[in-house]
């Protein structure tokens, strides 16, 4: 195991300080740093290995809402009115669960504004709207992680020379695998199929 | 895993692979220089004010040819994760590189028809494209940076329009080797009448995919809908439609990409 | 006692009555039962009558395909087609019918392409839901809710070139009571070309944005070609036999004008409208972006040139097509020609006779002039003379020996040159006739009256063409 480890180190310390790697027959992935047990599946998001820092300020990666059904949708703090409807149609959801159900399902935002949405003000925003427990986690990536993950999802998006965003609308059902399971229109009053969609992950 | 013998092999193996692996990877690159350049699609309010529609692009570096097979096929061989057998669903779909005939083991040289090294690199996703990029140091080139190159500055706009729409009029060939037609006045070779290419934000043209509607204005966030600022650039208007019709693990047979660079 | 019966006999056929309507109404539900995949076909062959008479789950395969082909002789175009071809595959479904449409989108093209169905109820007809990359398919539903004859077509920007391309067809949603049938069911589709050579200009000919933004077409012809209708690609029917024509107008922008050149349409379904038709119609307008289909029967055998009556698209930019009608004549209804006979208009008795002849020679001797005097005589004056100089008793005086011609030539050149009318005695007996004035050149003249006089007992003298000349008058007017 130590030899093992080692060799790991030396891999990437060798890649840190220069791009090309040499190919090794043996080997068929780089593992990433984390040391979860298997890798994603082949259609999970969490394949994407970016990271991204929390509104308490912690980073973590995609892989880490692992485990449990995913409720989530590409918002940012400035936002007039599409963005804050969003955030009602994900409690919504939220509360269709109920409180014992809605425990084991993350609620996720992630920023499309790196610049203005900061820890510290996805903080406010969290306060703002009352999404304080647990299961909500709000982020901020760079722009190319974020263009990136908007890319996985489909979510398209394009800044304005006032520095807002211009978006689509959408809210993700992901299962625990981290796989796309349901698309719901975030503009939509009705969010009973992506509640619905939720529900059958936790059985 | 790994002996100490076989470190040993590896480190003294280590320069020449980096030797090998800047010949073949370097790509040239162009430095394009700063200015400014109407986009094709502006908000409604700005498409009759002359003065509103150019929009300043800051001085970047850009390849100055789409990368071929041969270049990323040297990325795939040092990166096995975008080996076509290891390729993951989310990250492409079912035609990830086709068109090179070996599809297990390591990509080898010897094994691509000679013809189709210098030819671009095509049935590449956008997270492939960016992969590759990414290992250069470099990045895919933003919309607006890769329409202001082909625009070329207004260089040589009517026989350019030719051009593409000729490309565009003409069912799907095998594509030539690069820098088979001349450059532009940037130095920049293929951007018309080789491959589309992707580009960083290929997801943020904002109109819907029925193009007819000029854009709901609650649809997005309240900016508003935009509209085309020359409705004559028809050959315009197919770009960002191929553009809106890709998902990021889309691939096609006569799509590639070539890398960008910030200028600092 | 016997009321009972009677009672329960009316109560029986009662009820009977009312279940048999509870089970008539069932039979016409719309419920979807079972699924079937769409038949499609080229133009101009029609899918088969539908034939069920309940709604089902339909799913449609249609391909996008780009492709380089005849346009016309000798020119081709790189025409965009759902299906292989102009017009696009014809789809036959029924009202009620939950269609699954599969849009694929060829890898070797170049465009993204979707399509908007004028038979969908839906954001774009569909095209918000179908854009397609090369390489991809993709799928979304509809249910038909209407009834009739839709056109459709790929709405991807820029929309005037995706459709100036050839990417339309048609949809017939058939109502739920179905169609009729009919002997032969075709499929036409009018579309106009733009390209940026002339009409006529060999080789490959590119789009032309301009002409197409002009509303210019070099070519507007039927089911993507100049010809696509005509020698063997006519359509045939047989003498007796009707005929259903399903035809739209995919544009981009003209309109048609469709007429069949010798048929009066019997039915008319306008605008693909299923319930009620227009009757005895010649000529029908069907707008681009449209469709109609007209029924009617040949009952005489022929070619029935189909066109858009705005002629010189029909004429010179080829929206012409052919109908061959085999079988008998049929003379009652049409008789084709029965004689051709010389017009001579209503006029007067007097008249100045046409030149019957070119420009004789000249005669050089006497002996010429008889000659070439004989035919004049007998082309002209023979008819009333005789050629025996005789003439008709009581009508037409004799030349033979005749006493008028002793006195002198002047008063023969007059009579030729200008005319005689009124009484006249010649060798004895009264005539009282009209002698048209005679179109003849001074040396016919001369001719003809030597032959005259050298022959049947007359003077032999000779008439010169001065002599004609001096004593030549104007034609006299009739006088009533």
């Amino acid at each position: 195991m130590k030899i093992k480890l080692k060799h790991k180190l030396l891999l990437s310390f060798i890649l840190a300080c220069n791009s090309p790697a040499f190919a090794d027959d043996h080997e068929h992935e780089h593992h990433p740093q984390q040391s979860a047990a298997s890798a994603p599946s082949t259609d999970s998001i969490f394949n994407i290995t970016d990271n991204w820092t929390a509104a308490n300020g912690n980073t973590f990666q995609l892989g880490a809402l692992g485990g449990k059904p995913t409720v989530i949708a590409m918002v940012y703090t400035s936002c007039q009115y599409v963005c804050p409807l969003t955030v009602q149609n994900i409690k919504r959801i939220e509360r269709s669960l109920g409180a014992a159900k809605a425990a084991n399902v993350n609620f996720a935002l992630f920023s499309l504004d790196p610049e203005r949405d900061t820890p510290a003000k996805l903080s406010e925003f969290a306060k703002l709207h009352g999404i304080t427990n647990q299961s909500w986690t709000l982020a901020q990536g760079n722009a190319s992680s974020i263009r990136k993950l908007a890319v996985t999802l489909g979510v398209k998006y394009k800044k304005v020379e006032s520095g807002d965003y211009e978006h689509d609308a959408t809210i993700f059902i992901l299962d625990k695998d981290g796989v796309v399971k349901y698309q719901a229109d975030a503009m939509n009053k009705n969010m009973n199929g992506a509640s619905d969609a939720v529900k059958a992950l936790l059985k | 895993m790994l002996s100490n013998k076989s470190k040993l092999v590896s480190l003294l193996a280590l320069p020449a692979v980096l030797i090998y692996g800047a010949a073949v990877l370097a790509e040239e690159m162009v430095m394009i220089p700063q200015g400014n350049y109407s986009p094709f699609f502006l908000k409604k309010e700005l498409v009759n004010n002359s003065t509103a529609t150019k929009i300043k692009i800051d001085a970047f570096w850009m390849d100055a040819a789409p990368v071929t097979n041969l270049q990323f096929q040297a990325f795939v061989s040092q990166h096995p994760d975008w080996h076509p057998t290891n390729i993951k669903k989310i990250f492409s779909d079912s035609h990830y590189l086709d068109h090179w005939q070996n599809t297990h083991g390591t990509a080898n040289t010897a094994d691509l028809n000679k013809a189709n090294l210098d030819a671009p690199v095509v049935n590449v996703s956008w997270f492939a494209a960016a992969a590759y990029c990414e290992a250069q140091d470099k990045r895919l080139p933003s919309t607006d940076e890769w329409e202001y190159t082909l625009n070329d500055n207004d260089r040589d706009k009517e026989n350019l329009q030719k051009q593409i729409i000729r490309w565009y009029s003409v069912p799907n060939r095998a594509p030539l080797a690069v820098k088979s037609q001349p450059a532009n006045g940037f130095g920049i070779f293929d951007l018309a009448g080789l491959i589309w290419e992707w580009t960083a934000d290929f997801n943020s043209y904002m109109a819907p995919p029925d193009s007819r509607n000029s854009g709901d204005k609650t649809q997005f966030c309240g900016s508003g809908s935009l509209s085309a600022s020359n409705l004559d650039d028809y050959a315009a208007f197919m770009r960002y439609s191929y553009r809106e019709s890709l998902k990021g693990n889309f691939t096609g047979k006569n799509l590639g990409f070539r890398c960008a660079k910030d200028a600092k | 006692m016997k009321k009972i019966p009677l009672l329960v006999l009316g109560a029986t056929l009662c009820i009977a009555n009312i279940a048999g309507a509870a089970t008539a109404a069932k039979s016409s539900s719309d419920k979807v039962i079972g699924q079937e995949t769409a038949v499609l076909t080229d133009a101009p062959a029609v899918p088969p009558r539908i034939t069920r008479k309940h709604a089902t789950k339909i799913i449609v395969n249609l391909e996008v395909k780009e492709l380089e082909g005849r346009l016309a002789d000798g020119v081709t175009y790189t025409f965009w087609t759902f299906g292989g071809k102009v017009p696009g595959k014809f789809i036959r479904i029924r009202e009620g019918d939950d269609v699954e449409f599969h849009l694929n989108n060829h890898p070797d093209n170049k465009m993204p392409h979707n399509i908007d169905l004028h038979a969908v109820t839906g954001p774009g007809g569909g095209a918000a839901a179908s854009l397609t990359a090369p390489g991809h398919s993709s799928v979304f539903s509809f249910k038909a809710l209407n009834p009739g004859l839709y056109v459709y077509h790929c709405a991807t920007a820029p929309v005037a070139m995706h459709v100036a391309n050839g990417m339309y067809g048609l949809i017939l949603v058939e109502p739920k009571a179905g169609m009729a049938k009919v002997d032969h069911e075709f499929y036409v589709m009018q579309g106009d070309f733009y390209t940026q050579g002339k009409n006529g200009e060999q080789g490959l000919q590119a789009f032309s944005m301009a002409k197409a933004i002009d509303e210019k077409p070099e070519y507007v012809v039927f089911n993507g070609a100049a010809g696509a209708l005509t020698g063997d690609n006519a359509l045939k029917a047989k003498k007796g036999e009707t005929v259903r024509l399903f035809v739209g107008v995919g544009g981009p922008n003209l309109t048609s004008s469709f007429h069949v050149i010798g048929e009066i349409f019997d039915k008319v379904n306008h605008e693909g409208n299923t319930a009620s038709p227009a009757k005895n119609i010649q000529t029908t307008m069907i707008p681009a972006g449209g469709a109609a289909y007209m029924e009617f029967k040949v009952n005489v055998p022929g070619t029935y040139i189909m066109v858009d009556h705005s002629l010189t698209r029909a004429f010179n930019k080829g929206a012409l097509g052919m109908l061959k009608v085999s079988g008998d004549e049929e003379k009652t209804i049409y008789s084709g020609k029965m004689t051709d006979e010389v017009y001579l208009p209503e006029g007067t008795s007097m008249r100045n006779a046409e030149r019957t002849q070119a420009l004789a020679p000249t005669a050089r001797t006497k002996a010429d002039r008889i000659k070439l005097g004989e035919s004049i005589y007998n082309n002209n004056c023979a008819a009333c003379h005789q050629t025996t100089g005789v003439g008709v008793p009581q009508a037409f005086p004799p030349l033979a020996k005749s006493d008028y011609l002793l006195n002198g030539k002047a008063p023969t050149i007059k009579a030729v040159t200008g005319g005689l009318q009124g009484k006249l005695i010649v060798n004895g007996n009264e005539y009282n006739g009209v002698m048209p004035a005679w179109t003849l050149s001074d040396e016919e003249v001369a001719n003809v009256l030597t032959y005259i006089y050298s022959n049947w007992g007359n003077n032999g003298d000779e008439v010169t063409p001065e002599e004609v000349k001096q004593h030549r008058v104007a034609p006299i007017k009739h006088v009533e």
